[in-house]
């Protein structure tokens, strides 16, 4: 240390330890190595003396110097640092209030459904085709084997229109005439028709406009095994390895042989409770071959090619997936009800 | 359908458990919707003796009677019945028993005296007993013994649903007889012989033997036993029938047996011969319920020489009803064209048991097998019946038979079955294959084709006995068309800015308006709505996105920012078209939160904002002008009218005025509705531009403009300056003040191919204040 003695240091570092504000500690730089500080002053006086001692003296000044320096900034950094956390402490906010959180809607749990539904059908090779809601009974009825004595046609079931021949679609089935129309004979047809229809019902597990899913298959060898095979795959894409599927007889005009397929009870897993009064099943959608009748209506040739058929409530699906045991709710459009579904995070993910 | 297990047992010879039978229904397609267990309550009602009758000492029309339990206590009951003396065996249900009508039985003062429980009459059983008040019994049952063992033990009853097509020849408990016997190899016990009719000249004639192929009518003299027998009780009452008087059971039953509904008349009230015959217009009756029937050419009637007497295959004439005082009976059966009678049904709203049986189709072949079943049962509980003339008029149908197409049925189903298979399958339904041919049973009018056929085959081999395999067909990927992608887009945009998708069903009133629409096409009316607030479908989407906003804000102060993207329904002369329109609204009102949102009286940018954002992500091509007609429940000064890329005006976006606002609860709703939604081809884009490797230079440019003059306006006017290296415009204030209104703008100039220098910019600038200069705008000063 030579000039600057252990006395001279302690007093440097007792004076910036007591500096309390970086403006006190610019003084302390003042005072030791400012343009008047002892230690510049110390380097200034060095120019009278030999050359021998001022390179001696020199080394050690400037050594001093740098210590000091250092000893300064450092200091003088401490007290920056802490001058601003005090500042940033006094912007202090309260940080459990709940924060901002984005402004974003949510689609409605049936378009949701609705389109995992298509998505599913369209890896499976299923186009997207759509039919008038204001349908003509042609459509609707009659070309679909539903002849004008058929119990659906009554007044009970159907909404009708004061524009003559036309009625509110009951089902998605007439898009079956439509897509065949439109595919003008050639095979292989292989399309789904998702669309709203009306029944005038309404309760809890009926609506008066409600949603279906309509798919038709059409080409030559289409069997019944084909559609147990489509369904199947569907009901696992859908629901799961682990469902069980199970197939009954059923009825439909436009089709035959017509089956209608079961899937595992959601509630209770297959061992029987309420939800499936007791037989660990529920339907899920109702399907079949296609008619003779509705393929010649079609433009096809019944000896030429078959074809599957089936129809499932986007509703009852929506049900199942989220848990819900009245529809209503899904049409009365309370928000805080249709925001909720936002908590949805289960299997399927949508 | 009810369904009794008992009465199954008649027509099977041994018989499966219950499971069995749910099982083997539900694979011939049958839903079993229900499974109860009949005849409970009866454990609790038992066999006791009248020991003891006297009168009552406070009523002289009780009486105080004393029986003897099996243990030989002695129980005194008070009385209004009439008989039930000393050695009298009685039905007596003891406090804590149920009866029928759910009461529980207890412990009752009665003038004076308890009586614990009541001594039981038949019909409080359920039963029908017309020899006095209580229930005497005269059987071998001990003293103890519960009125269960009476009734032959407990039932189980079934309820079952059947499809259309499968009620056409299950709609009896023969039918599901038959389908567990072919599903569940079982034999069947055979049918009585058929009733040898006697062809009696004058007794009947068929006018119409299109309408009624078989008519069977034949002549009895009941007298005797007023009641049923109690087996047969037991059976009516298990699947909730009310026993009333052994001729009307007997058809009941007949009809739930054989699946054939059957009538009689009263001999004395008709005039032979009875026609079957079309009715002739303007001919009335009046039916066994009271009311009058209207009847026409259309309908179907069983007549005599003075007019009809019943409505055929629905519902007697209250003429020739049988009632306690016949003795001659008129008993028909018969098979009738099931269109007919489904018509006639229709027509006139009579479903009644026979008219849902017939109007479905009946079996021919078991219309004598019917009449002699009626007599062996009216014979057996003692109602005399003698043989009167009878005749049966008409030709018993040949059975239809259609090819026999095995190699068909196996492609259908995807199967590999051998002829033989389907043969035995078949013969198991009756069917009879006969070389190319088959034969269909009486009672199966569904099948017509090869692909009933397959149905059949299907259900009584197992549908899970089919392989299971997939299209063969190449598969190429499924696709949404571009309209239908862009509309999914579209939900998707404004999901992201913050709006909730809304499904409103497109039911609509004009007693529902508040806000009337401008233009709305001719709406489509409904002509049998539900009720009258939904007589029409709507003719636009706000209306209906309005009310759920005034829905959810009635119920809670929460913002509301709601669209929907939905068809309206606009009638043409022949036909309707549903266009698609998008409606949106957003309740604009300040609500408590924290932190604060958006000023309201600002908050209607947000709405606009989103469907700038939209408008620029799809290209909707949409500009918005504030001129123009905007509808009256607008407010005038904040809102814009919607022009597609040709200047036609598509829909209109702003707030409506407060005073509507508040219909919906609400100080201030900003909306927007928008109609012809498509792409807008000419406004696509698909160039991304290149980012700029040079430096960007700011300028903020603080003007003073009139208020004429809008920032729409003045943004035209910097951009239609064309300056070299701006790149972007953008408003960063507004506010007034004496001097007038102050606009500034932030301008960013950047080249793509070199550095700006403040220089190049300033002579820019320079240019664009010279510009705005002429169109009267100045810089501000400080």
């Amino acid at each position: 240390m030579g000039l600057l003695d252990s006395n001279e240091w302690k007093d440097l570092c007792d004076k910036l330890a007591a500096a309390s504000t970086s403006l006190q500690v610019q003084e302390v730089r003042a005072e030791w190595i400012g343009r008047r500080g002892r230690i510049t002053l110390a380097l200034k006086d060095l120019s009278d003396m030999a050359p021998e001692k001022r390179r001696q003296k020199g080394q050690i000044l400037n050594a001093a110097r740098e210590q000091a320096t250092r000893l300064i900034d450092e200091r003088l950094e401490q007290l920056r640092q802490h001058e601003e956390d005090v500042q940033l402490l006094s912007e202090r906010l309260d940080m459990t209030i709940a924060g901002v959180e984005p402004k974003v809607g949510l689609l409605h749990p049936l378009t949701r459904v609705r389109r995992l539904l298509e998505d599913l059908f369209l890896r499976m090779g299923f186009s997207l085709a759509h039919g008038p809601e204001i349908e003509t009974t042609w459509y609707n009825f009659e070309a679909l084997n539903i002849p004008e004595n058929h119990p659906a046609r009554d007044m009970q079931d159907s909404f009708f229109v004061d524009l003559p021949g036309m009625v509110l679609r009951t089902h998605t089935s007439p898009v079956q005439i439509r897509g065949m129309e439109a595919a003008k004979g050639l095979v292989p047809v292989k399309i789904i028709a998702p669309g709203r229809v009306y029944r005038r019902d309404d309760d809890a597990t009926h609506a008066p406009m409600f949603h279906q899913i309509e798919g038709l298959v059409v080409d030559r060898g289409i069997t019944l095994g084909d559609l147990k095979g489509t369904l199947m795959a569907m009901a696992t894409e859908l629901l799961g390895e682990s469902i069980g599927t199970r197939f009954r007889p059923s009825y439909f005009p436009f089709t035959e042989p017509s089956v209608e397929m079961d899937v595992t009870c959601a509630a209770c897993g297959g061992t029987g409770c309420r939800t499936c009064k007791g037989t660990g099943w529920v339907e899920i959608l109702g399907s079949g071959l296609v008619h003779p009748v509705v393929l010649q209506n079609g433009g096809y040739d019944p000896q030429e090619v078959s074809g599957f058929a089936f129809g499932l409530g986007i509703e009852r699906l929506a049900m199942r997936i989220f848990g819900l045991d009245d529809l209503r709710p899904l049409y009365q459009n309370d928000l805080e009800y249709l925001m909720a579904f936002d908590r949805y995070t289960g299997r399927p993910m949508l | 359908m009810k369904l009794s297990h008992r009465w199954l047992a008649r027509h099977l010879k041994e018989m499966p458990e219950p499971e069995q039978v749910a099982s083997g229904l539900l694979q011939m397609g049958i839903e079993v919707a229900s499974v109860e267990t009949w005849g409970e309550i009866y454990r609790e009602i038992e066999l006791v003796e009248v020991v003891e009758r006297n009168p009552h000492p406070h009523a002289d029309l009780l009486s105080l009677v004393t029986v003897r339990r099996a243990s030989n206590e002695l129980v005194t009951l008070v009385t209004g019945a009439d008989n039930g003396y000393i050695g009298d065996q009685l039905w007596y249900a003891p406090p804590g028993a149920h009866l029928l009508d759910g009461r529980v039985l207890e412990t009752v003062i009665m003038r004076g005296i308890p009586s614990p429980g009541m001594l039981l009459s038949a019909a409080e059983l359920g039963f029908q007993d017309t020899t006095g008040d209580l229930w005497i019994y005269h059987g071998e049952l001990s003293l103890g013994s519960r009125f269960i063992d009476e009734v032959g033990g407990t039932d189980t009853v079934y309820e079952l649903e059947l499809t259309p097509n499968l009620a056409v020849f299950d709609q009896s408990v023969l039918g599901i007889a038959r389908e567990l016997a072919a599903v569940l190899a079982l034999e069947l016990t055979p049918l009585n012989p058929p009733f040898e009719y006697l062809q009696d000249p004058g007794v009947a004639e068929v006018k119409d033997p299109l309408a009624c192929p078989v008519y069977g009518l034949s002549g009895f003299e009941v007298a005797g036993a007023q009641d049923s027998p109690l087996w047969m009780q037991v059976l009516l009452v298990a699947i909730g029938l009310r026993v009333i008087h052994p001729v009307v059971d007997v058809t009941n039953f007949i009809l739930w047996d054989l699946g054939h509904p059957m009538h009689a008349f009263d001999q004395q009230q008709v005039v032979p011969p009875i026609e079957v015959r079309k009715a002739s217009e303007g001919e009335v009756m009046i039916l066994l319920d009271g009311s009058e029937c209207q009847l026409s050419p259309a309908d179907l009637v069983i007549a005599d020489q003075i007019g009809p007497i019943a409505l055929a295959g629905i519902m007697g004439g209250q003429r020739a009803a049988i009632s306690a005082e016949t003795r001659h009976v008129w008993l028909e059966s018969a098979y009738f064209n099931a269109q007919g009678i489904f018509l006639s049904m229709r027509t006139h709203r009579l479903t009644t048991d026979a008219a849902i049986h017939f109007g479905k189709g009946t079996d021919p072949e078991i219309v004598p097998v019917a009449a002699q079943a009626t007599v062996d049962i009216l014979r057996s509980c003692g109602a005399v019946v003698i043989n009167g003339s009878s005749t049966m008029k008409g030709q018993m149908p040949i059975h239809r038979r259609i090819r026999f197409q095995p190699e068909r049925i196996r492609s259908l189903l995807g199967v590999d079955w051998t002829n033989q298979v389907l043969s035995q399958a078949l013969h198991r339904l009756r069917f009879e294959v006969d070389g190319d041919w088959i034969t269909i049973p009486s009672n199966r009018h569904d099948v017509t084709t090869t692909e009933d056929l397959c149905e059949e085959v299907a259900r009584i081999i197992g549908l899970d006995m089919i392989p299971v395999t997939v299209p063969n067909s190449p598969n190429v990927p499924g696709s949404r068309n571009e309209e239908v992608e862009f509309q999914e887009r579209l939900r998707d945009l404004w999901v992201e800015s913050g709006y909730c998708e809304v499904v409103t069903r497109p039911f609509w009133s004009p007693s529902r308006d508040v806000v009337m629409m401008p233009d709305i096409p001719t709406p489509v009316r409904i002509s049998n709505p539900l009720r009258a607030e939904e007589e029409m479908l709507r003719t636009s989407l706000l209306p209906h996105i309005l009310e759920v906003v005034g829905y959810n804000r009635s119920r809670r102060d929460q913002p509301v920012a709601v669209f929907e993207l939905a068809p309206i329904y606009a009638r043409k002369p022949d036909h309707a078209e549903e266009p698609m329109q998008l409606a949106v609204a957003k309740v604009l009102d300040d609500y408590p939160q924290y932190p604060k949102g958006l000023q309201e009286s600002m908050a209607i940018y947000q709405l606009k904002g989103a469907l700038e954002w939209v408008n620029r992500r799809l290209n909707l091509g949409i500009s918005m002008v504030p001129q123009g007609e905007l509808p009256a429940f607008m407010h005038p000064g904040r809102s814009a009218s919607l022009l597609d890329t040709e200047n036609r005006v598509v829909g209109f976006l702003g707030e409506l005025r407060p005073r509507v606002a508040s219909r919906y609860h609400a100080k201030r709703i900003g909306v927007l509705s928008l109609s012809q939604i498509h792409h807008t081809k000419s406004a696509i884009s698909g160039v991304v531009p290149s980012p700029s490797r040079y430096p960007e230079i700011v300028r903020d440019l603080s003007l003073v403009v009139s208020e004429e003059i809008t920032v729409g306006t003045l943004n035209r006017i910097v951009l239609d300056t064309k300056l070299a290296d701006l790149k972007s415009l953008r408003l960063i204030d507004v506010f007034s003040g004496p001097w007038g209104r102050s606009v500034t703008l932030r301008m960013v100039f950047q080249s793509n191919i070199r550095t700006l220098t403040d220089n190049d910019v300033d002579i820019q600038m320079a240019h664009l204040i010279e510009v705005l200069r002429r169109h009267g705008i100045m810089m501000r000063e400080r």
